[in-house]
């Protein structure tokens, strides 16, 4: 593909109070190259919004931390970055859009203020005339009448809203845009308009994006390459073809998360979920961390954390697949 | 929801029992509050002091006038005496009481008061919210001092009076908290889903609305037994509040404002005194507060 | 007495307006719909349709403006207080939010035990508590978390203990308010599976509110999509998915993304703008303004007319 533009690895993210650790994060890598869009799919707990934090350095003072491993961006290692320049890379080479739209836009200032601002954070010796200028422009970009710009935010609708997320977001040319569930809390035909304006603005500047989300269906849709992740772990990656495909091996987790999906086409009696909770990441499960929820588990699973083996990029975190295929220890 | 908060959600498989439980981490995080463990030390103190004052200062002696007039403190009158002659301390002590019985006395009223109207113009909305608001808007306009006073003036003063005026002048703000506080949790579908259940009125606000903003009620209370223990002092000062022979703190710095030149201690003593009080309850609140925020991480 | 020809549930005109500082809003209008015994009618709709005060108009939680509803043939609405009492056993409702349906300051079991302490059902605590067992291993779960507080618990235990609550009555219709909209995906899966086991077991009715078409499907046997108050179409589950007639509910269809990668590239068929305003509509088609196919025709109010067996639509163009 590309060269990368972000390479995580080994990461590992804590939130530390008196009462307890929870181990959000354990030993995650990927890269996204440019260009390129990497899903991160799990459910609540799965760790995926923290990762997203961690990249930006967002995570709460008081509890949040950075216990191992390194993210490194066009090769130079973040964590090393001092406050400001990491207040620079936010919004200028990394962009986040937030899940709640409604809360992410400040109430009292105008939208154009808003995007007029990020461009003027990064970039402040520009004149008020090519701010104004880029403003409309942004606006257009999203799908907002540029005269709207002297509205504030409770003005707009949801859907507007997040367009407005998302021109804040686009204001300084991000080279990457990570975007947490972003049309989770819209209704599904503004979703299909935002995200069919993603698709676009992806194709038109090249973004790369990171799409957090629990939807199959927009992992489907959207994104290259996928994450799968369960409790602080990414317990399958491949291209979306891999993870999409029937005649590939699947982690039980992952067949689970696709059985739990009613089907549009087809009408089964009823959904076969996996049964059980994601654990308490304060206290986490010996071994494989889904073993105690899998149908296929075995001896080894609970003493002994899988590496992630496959073929090419298509990797599993899983002892079914430790030395070939299902077959074994059935 | 992030993990963290997830984390807390998760741990379901563990029983716990209740309200010991609650009380077990209320305390906790109200132990990490080094200011309001202080505060509360010193409240304790101060009640004690108020419950016992007959036995650490002989009451007998709070009118007792004598010929050692004005007399800084010594080993025979720990706080010296004043321009009566009387044992300062003792008078000190004793107006702990008068102070800290107003203090909660004209809280607690204005917490039953206020919160009844407060909470049952949030349920039932409507006229009865809009008259209602109102009338206490109208209320609200006249300065609380100002209508405590006139409040006194008109009934005359003494500690009963005292504490109606002053209930009349603060159960306005207690109305808007309660009122505000209730609105959050009218909203919430465990009220409608006790009206599904066939629950009357009475009982919905009884039993889940009114448990649900205690929180926030108790707090303000708390922060208020200090102010009004401040505004009694005030009153007493003007000589609308407490009248002799009870000592009062207040009463006693207007006492010594004529001697305040010569005999310093006069004002010090009763001063230091009421500032104590006032700062240990705020403390404590603040504490309660800061325990009581399930969102403040610790 | 139980006629069996007489639905369960049947709701004639229903109509919801509130009033506004800026009109009124036309929240729902005039709903005509039928529920069979022991059926699931699905209510799709997004945000804005009416649905959800759809559902508690039914259960009179909130007041109708006007409009019969029709219990087991008999009409209820506007009903007294006592016969309001009896009504609570039969009809019941499960909510969409776990974390704001149940009191966080209950435990657990009083959760469970409040309706049936209220209505008297049983004579002793011990009764009741022992019920509130039953219920529990019903809903699937555990009888040791009796005495847990709600944020103790994780979504979708919270909504099982809601189901309880809902059960405890024994009612045999229940509002089901986007009862698995909050929850995660797994957890979402084991929720309509329990509420699908529990119809076969206890012959409930449901009506079955959501904005999520896959899961409508799964549940429902007949589906009723909802646009600004009104119904646009109504069909079986199996017909509105194969034949779907309303332009909204194309484009709703249209709208899902779907984990199929063969759909990856397909167009699909947005529709512009946003949902117009409820408060004071005009007359005719609300959703004119949106339609690809909007026409003259459509400033006429439209009917709902039935095009085939069981399959109405309103729109003038079919």
């Amino acid at each position: 593909m590309s060269e990368n533009f972000i390479a995580i690895k080994d990461l590992y993210v804590e939130y530390r109070t008196d009462l307890e650790v929870v181990k959000a994060v354990n030993g995650i890598s990927f890269t996204v190259g440019k260009g390129e869009t990497l899903g991160i799919v799990g459910e609540t707990g799965a760790g995926k919004t923290t990762t997203a934090l961690a990249i930006l350095r967002l995570l709460p003072e008081n509890t949040g931390r950075v216990t191992g491993g390194s993210i490194e961006l066009e090769g130079r290692n973040m964590m090393e970055l001092s406050p400001k320049e990491i207040r620079e890379v936010r919004g200028q080479k990394i962009s986040m859009i937030f899940q709640d739209p409604m809360t992410a836009l400040n109430p009292v200032f105008t939208v154009g203020e808003q995007i007029g601002e990020a461009i003027l954070f990064h970039h402040p010796e520009t004149p008020k005339t090519e701010v104004e200028a880029r403003v409309e422009e942004v606006l257009n970009l999203v799908g907002i009448d540029p005269k709207r710009k002297n509205d504030y935010p409770h003005q707009f609708s949801g859907g507007m809203k997040q367009r407005v997320v998302i021109a804040i977001a686009l204001a300084c040319e991000p080279d990457m845009i990570i975007a947490d569930e972003p049309t989770t809390a819209l209704d599904v035909t503004i979703q299909a308009q935002i995200l069919a304006m993603m698709k676009d603005l992806r194709e038109r500047i090249n973004t790369s994006m990171i799409m957090i989300t629990h939807d199959l269906g927009i992992v489907a849709q959207m994104c290259d390459k996928v994450a799968v992740m369960y409790a602080g772990q990414i317990i399958e990656f491949g291209s979306v073809e891999d993870i999409f495909s029937r005649e590939r091996d699947h982690h039980p987790y992952t067949v689970g998360l696709f059985n739990s999906i009613p089907n549009l086409r087809e009408k089964a009696a009823r959904l076969k979920p996996i049964p059980g909770l994601m654990p308490d990441p304060t206290n986490l499960p010996a071994g494989c961390k889904f073993s105690p929820r899998c149908p296929h588990c075995m001896e080894i699973c609970r003493s002994d954390d899988p590496a992630a083996i496959g073929e090419g990029e298509h990797k599993i975190k899983c002892h079914l697949f430790d030395g070939g295929g299902i077959s074994r220890g059935e | 929801m992030n993990e963290l908060a997830s984390a807390r959600t998760a741990s379901s498989t563990k029983e716990r029992g209740h309200t010991l439980d609650r009380l077990k981490e209320f305390w906790r995080r109200f132990r990490k509050n080094k200011a309001a463990v202080f505060g509360l030390i010193v409240l304790l103190l101060l009640i004690f002091a108020s419950i016992f004052a007959d036995q650490i200062a002989d009451p007998a002696l709070i009118t007792k006038i004598s010929m050692d007039r004005k007399q800084p403190p010594s080993a025979a009158h720990w706080f010296g005496t004043d321009h009566l002659g009387r044992d300062l301390f003792v008078r000190v002590v004793h107006a702990a009481p008068t102070s800290l019985t107003i203090g909660i006395v004209v809280a607690a009223f204005s917490l039953l008061i206020g919160g009844t109207i407060g909470v049952t113009c949030a349920y039932y909305g409507g006229i009865y919210d809009e008259i209602t608001m109102r009338i206490v808007d109208i209320l609200s306009a006249i300065p609380g001092t100002l209508l405590s006073m006139v409040v006194v003036s008109v009934v005359g003063g003494g500690m009963r009076n005292l504490i109606i005026a002053m209930v009349i002048a603060r159960f306005r703000g207690v109305v808007r908290l309660a009122r505000s506080a209730a609105i959050g949790v009218t909203g919430r579908e465990y009220i409608e889903a006790a009206k599904s259940g066939g629950s009357g009125e009475f009982r919905t606000i009884l039993r889940h609305i009114v448990p649900n903003i205690m929180g926030t009620l108790i707090v303000s209370a708390t922060m208020s037994v200090s102010s009004a223990i401040i505004s009694a002092a005030a009153l007493s000062f003007l000589g609308l509040g407490v009248q002799p022979p009870t000592p009062e703190w207040g009463y006693m710095l207007n006492e010594a404002r004529s001697y305040m030149a010569t005999c310093p201690h006069l004002m010090i003593f009763p001063g230091i005194a009421l500032v104590t009080t006032s700062l240990s309850i705020n403390l404590v609140g603040d504490g309660l507060r800061d325990a009581l925020d399930p969102k403040l991480k610790t | 007495m139980e006629n069996k020809n007489v639905p369960l549930l049947e709701t004639r005109g229903l109509t919801k307006y509130f009033k506004t500082s800026r009109g009124m809003l036309h929240a729902v209008d005039q709903i005509d719909l039928r529920i069979e015994e022991g059926k699931t009618l699905g209510v799709v709709g997004e945000s804005g349709c009416g649905k959800s005060t759809l559902g508690r108009s039914i259960l009179q939680l909130i007041q109708p403006t006007d409009g019969e509803i029709l219990y087991r043939g008999e009409n209820v609405a506007g009903c007294g207080k006592r016969k309001m009492r009896e009504l609570r056993k039969e009809m019941q409702i499960i909510f969409q939010d776990p974390y704001s349906s149940i009191d966080p300051r209950m435990t657990v079991s009083d959760i469970i035990a409040e309706y049936m302490i209220i209505n008297k059902i049983y004579k002793t605590r011990r009764e009741i508590y022992q019920r509130v067992n039953e219920l529990m291993d019903t809903v699937g779960i555990a009888q040791r978390i009796a005495n847990a507080y709600p944020h103790e618990l994780d979504g979708g235990r919270r909504q099982r203990v809601g189901i309880a609550r809902a059960l405890s009555l024994n009612p045999k219709f229940i509002v089901c308010d986007e009862p698995v909209s909050a929850l995660d995906v797994s957890i979402q899966a084991q929720i309509l599976n329990l509420l699908m086991d529990l119809q076969d077991d206890l012959g409930l009715t449901y009506m079955f509110v959501t904005h999520n078409l896959s899961v409508v499907k799964h549940i429902s046997d007949d589906i009723m999509v909802m646009y600004l108050g009104r119904c646009v179409e109504r069909a079986s589950s199996d017909e509105l998915f194969e034949n779907p007639l309303h332009p909204y509910t194309k484009a709703l269809l249209s709208a899902i993304p779907e984990a199929d990668l063969s759909m990856r590239s397909r167009k699909v068929e947005i529709i512009k703008g946003e949902v117009s305003s409820p408060i004071n509509p005009k007359p005719g088609c609300r959703f004119a303004a949106r339609c690809p196919h909007a026409c003259e025709a459509c400033q006429a109010p439209q009917e709902l007319k039935e095009v085939s067996p069981g399959h109405f639509v309103a729109c003038r163009m079919i």
